[in-house]
């Protein structure tokens, strides 16, 4: 194992050697010469005063930033607007309009040119909105005045494309998403990770113990279908059933747990509170009646064992 | 709060303001609510703190040119109070201070036997009380959540980050304990009150250096967890005779142990020749955890337990776009889960050692098509071995994936998608007379799997916005005799919105799930094949219907253009479920039941309805006065929860999660200053 992990370290770290080498030096080609093309930031408020009131708003206006502002202001992501100006104008006329015509990767490439620097969006590449040609403008506007100039406030934005996930969400048992009080960001990241579905760890069960530590623990006795995943009995974004549960004791717990007693037991409507036989393991919680350290137990013996006690 | 108020003062200073070049803008907004709910309370505020009074949200920002702070605050004094501060300079430092709560409301007005709840010493009156005189409680947690942090940029392309949340949960939550003497301990059960009192304090820090064309990041994270209670002291109601102790003899019951957790991280990347990027993720950490084992069925606790469990994870990726026509990704993926916990036996009982490694390795291509053709096609092999001393397979899963798109129209963009998955496993050591050489567990078992998925944006004009989404999966486990041995899920996802003009924009949606499992079942008793059946050793199958349904309308009418705006919503959602049973052996069926009365027709159904009607007047950009009504009801019909008992025989329930419906009315006022 110990060899298998120096093998795997070693293997980036040569490849960081190998590109420096390769390198072209990055070096920024800061724009000293004349500004042929160029018109100003005061012609296109002319125009267009309510973008550019927003634009001052914002933090690419602030010096500070380093930012568009040090730069061309508008001009920094629209392009050299001379042209535009003398056609007289118009979406798209000689101007870099970020709407659906453009291609989204030119579009993304445009945003990127000053935050591919940043910690954010270094692994934009790694994310599924880039592999699926999703663009910066399609859930950001600079001209945006919410938080992160989001277009729309999550989880709205999100459902816009998640249109199963709104819909899971609206279900009797789910995480507090709709109620505003965790956001998808809290889970998943949009610009890329190197988790599952770009969620904010390296596997489900690192992210769900963020917030369920509780559920860590190593336990004495281990359920191994959730030490490996819990969503291998859980639907993060809501169920029909309780807990989050992809379906209900007991016939989640049997479908694989088969064995005397009352594991291959069928638990009918026979078995109900008003039934001809009520069992509890059917009522209720159903198995979690007793099993209720399901996650695992620090009792010893058979009790510990089978998550009762 | 107080440690939140200071820390508020404190972060100010950071901040110098200056009135000549800065510029305040914020809101405030005070609401009045009249609610009534009828029926359960609990499940109507599962997650909220909704009740008649004034409710107030406060958002203040300030920026100068080089400087900006934020001040927010909402639901002052309620169970879903927000307060945060945050401030710094621009492309220089952040720091942010921020306090939340979330409650999580199960069942109030529970009962129970015992007297103590939220304690964790639950006692017993002998003989028990008569259920009028069981004691209430309400079954509700609430997490607390402080969190601080700063991030330096000053000095880029350096940066660092820090950020230390604190969590508090309190409450009291469902468990239950089996009671019955032994052979048949689940012949009678207790359900208590756990009490929850759980702390847990993290750090999270990382360095890094982010410029083209390098970026490199070492990050720790730290996180210890503290459970106030590590066991819970009940006494048993089923008295002598039970295996599990007597009314004198407190019972005990395991709860979470302390643990603490680290993990430390490196994140790089790098641009190479020919448009390509090599990026890599290598961590390490681990979590203990240590407490006295409980020897059950006492109260008595045993030796110490030492839980260690190491992790590895590495990936690393290469990104190519050598030419315009080709995007490509390979990546590799490693996962390791070491159990280092000690191994103790007791009572004759050994603990098993669960831990894994999974590889995962593929290649994605998408390649830009002429004609504004998109097609992306992926490969992925995964292998998962497992660790432990009963035997769990090591499973083999290879995916093959492929979507096209196509954005050639001005007004439709079409795709489609197929994924085609295949699990294989081997299966342990063949006994055909113990019943687990016929079973499978799901997550383990051989299984092919076949997603199809398309999707349509249509917008043939600017007003109009449509698009339809249907999505079918259907899971085969081949090799399954008993267990799971198939599911099918139908998914469509439909919406509109239009505007017409400056009268009105109005949005609908529709969404579908159709769920369905295939279980087979051996009710074994002594002979395992589940090709002999008899009437102690029969088969049986399941097949499970779970439907979701959910639509809505919403409006928003412009009735006097930017002054008077009348807004509607309905919303509905609807779950329709069904436990279909059938005995493959009929003897076994007897007192009057036969496969057609035995089966479940409300398997988790629900209603849940909601409208509301507001009219929003807005007499200047900065004020907007709102007033409305609401109206939800929500009617939950399961089974398992149908005629609920508290008393069943020897068998003593709290009321957990039962009787969910409820009918509310909510009367709503607010007013709004932007500034």
């Amino acid at each position: 194992m110990k060899r298998k992990c120096i093998v795997l370290f070693l293997f980036p770290v040569s490849l960081l050697l190998l590109s420096y080498s390769l390198s072209t030096g990055g070096e920024d080609k800061q724009g000293t010469e004349t500004k042929i093309g160029y018109v100003g930031a005061e012609t296109c408020k002319d125009c267009h005063e309510k973008q550019y009131e927003t634009y001052a708003k914002s933090v690419h206006s602030k010096v500070s930033a380093k930012g568009p502002a040090l730069q061309d202001a508008c001009e920094t992501c629209h392009g050299p607007g001379a042209k535009h100006v003398e056609k007289g104008g118009g979406r798209g006329v000689n101007i870099f309009a970020f709407n659906k015509d453009v291609d989204p990767k030119e579009r993304t490439a445009k945003c990127l040119t000053c935050h591919e620097d940043t910690r954010q969006l270094t692994n934009w590449k790694m994310s599924k909105h880039s592999d699926e040609d999703i663009a910066c403008n399609d859930c950001h506007s600079p001209h945006a005045q919410r938080e992160k100039l989001l277009k729309e406030d999550q989880p709205e934005l999100c459902f816009e494309c998640h249109k199963d996930i709104r819909s899971q969400s609206s279900r009797q048992s789910h995480h507090p998403i709709k109620e505003g009080l965790i956001k998808c960001t809290s889970c998943h990241d949009p610009h890329g990770t190197f988790g599952e579905n770009q969620i904010k760890a390296d596997t489900v069960n690192e992210l769900c113990f963020k917030c369920h530590a509780e559920k860590r623990g190593p336990f004495m006795f281990e359920h191994p279908p959730v030490a490996e995943n819990c969503l291998n009995c859980h639907t993060p974004h809501g169920s029909n059933h309780d807990k989050l549960l992809i379906s209900n004791p007991p016939f989640l717990c049997q479908s694989c747990h088969d064995a005397s007693r009352h594991p291959g037991t069928p638990y009918t409507s026979a078995n109900l509170f008003t039934g001809s036989s009520p069992s509890n393991k059917l009522y209720g919680r159903a198995c979690l009646n007793c099993h209720s350290n399901i996650h695992g137990s620090n009792a010893s013996s058979a009790l510990g064992q089978a998550f009762t006690r | 709060m107080p440690l939140l108020s200071s820390a508020i003062i404190a972060i100010i200073p950071a901040c110098p303001v200056s009135a000549t070049e800065g510029t305040f803008d914020g809101e405030i907004g005070i609401s009045g609510l009249l609610t009534r709910v009828d029926g359960n309370k609990a499940k109507f505020n599962e997650y909220g703190d909704i009740m008649d009074g004034l409710y107030s949200t406060m958002r203040l920002n300030y920026q100068s040119d080089d400087y900006f702070l934020k001040v927010y605050a909402s639901d002052i004094g309620y169970d879903t109070q927000k307060y945060g501060i945050e401030g710094g300079m621009y492309g220089s430092y952040k720091a942010y201070i921020d306090y939340s709560e979330i409650p999580h409301n199960y069942t109030f007005g529970a009962e129970t036997i015992y007297a103590g709840a939220g304690t964790n010493r639950l006692t017993l009156k002998s003989p028990i009380l008569p259920l009028s005189e069981w004691n209430s409680f309400d079954y509700s947690t609430k997490r607390e959540s402080f969190d601080l942090g700063f991030s330096i940029d000053k000095w880029k392309p350096f940066f660092f980050e820090l950020s230390s949340p604190h969590e508090q949960k309190t409450g009291t939550y469902p468990i239950g304990a089996a009671t019955g003497a032994s052979p048949s301990p689940g012949s009678s059960m207790v359900e208590i009150p756990q009490p929850i009192d759980y702390t847990t304090n993290s750090i999270n820090m990382t360095a890094g250096y982010a410029k083209n064309p390098y970026y490199a990041a070492l990050s720790l994270f730290y996180s210890q967890f503290d459970n106030a209670n590590s066991l819970l002291y009940f006494d048993n109601p089923t008295g002598s005779g039970s295996s599990f102790g007597s009314t004198s003899v407190p019972s005990a019951y395991s709860l979470p142990p302390d643990n603490e957790t680290y993990k430390v991280a490196f994140k790089g990347s790098v641009k190479l020749p020919y448009n390509s990027q090599f990026t890599t993720n290598l961590a390490t950490g681990k979590t203990t955890s240590d407490g006295n084992v409980l020897l059950a069925p006492t109260s008595t606790l045993g030796p110490v337990f030492n839980g260690t469990v190491d992790t590895d994870n590495v990936d690393l990726v290469l990104f190519s776009n050598p030419v315009r026509l080709l995007d490509v990704k390979v990546f590799y993926k490693y996962d390791d889960r070491r159990n280092e916990s000690d191994q103790l036996t007791i009572a004759g009982v050994t603990n098993d050692l669960f831990g894994y490694e999974k590889s995962k390795f593929g290649v994605d291509l998408g390649w830009n098509l002429p004609a504004k053709f998109k097609l992306e096609t992926a490969a992925t092999y995964v292998d998962t071995t497992r660790q432990t001393t009963d035997y769990i397979p090591e499973t083999k899963d290879t995916i093959l994936s492929s979507e096209l798109k196509y954005r050639g129209f001005d007004s439709i963009t079409p795709k489609i998608g197929y994924e085609w998955m295949q699990r294989s496993a081997n299966q342990g050591p063949f006994d055909p007379t113990n019943i687990d050489a016929y079973v499978w567990a799901f997550d383990v078992a051989p299984k092919t799997q076949n997603t199809v998925k398309a999707s349509v944006d249509i917008y043939p004009f600017t007003d109009l916005d449509l698009n339809i989404g249907y999505k079918y999966i259907d899971i085969d486990y081949p090799d399954t005799v008993l267990g799971l041995r198939g599911s099918t899920s139908n998914q469509i996802n439909f919406d509109v919105g239009y505007t017409f003009g400056k009268i009105a924009k109005i949005n609908a949606y529709y969404d579908i799930e159709l769920q369905n499992n295939f279980q087979f079942q051996r009710s074994f008793t002594n002979i395992a094949n589940p090709s002999t059946q008899d009437i102690n050793d029969y088969n049986w199958d399941l097949t499970l219907k779970d439907n979701s349904y959910s639509w809505g309308l919403g409006s928003e009418i412009y009735l006097i253009p930017k002054k008077v705006t009348l807004l509607l919503q309905f919303d509905y959602v609807n779950s329709n479920g069904n436990a279909d049973f059938a005995y493959l052996f009929a003897p076994a069926l007897t007192n009057g039941l036969n496969n057609s009365n035995i089966d479940i027709g409300n398997y988790d159904d629900y209603r849940l309805s909601s409208y509301s009607i507001k009219i929003r007047y807005t007499p200047t950009i900065n004020y907007a006065f709102t007033v409305g009504y609401a109206y939800q009801c929500y009617n939950y019909d399961n089974a398992q929860l149908e005629n609920y008992l508290m008393i069943q025989g020897t068998n003593y329930l709290t009321g957990a999660y039962a009787n969910s419906n409820y009918n509310a009315q909510i009367v709503f006022t607010s007013f709004d200053y932007k500034f």
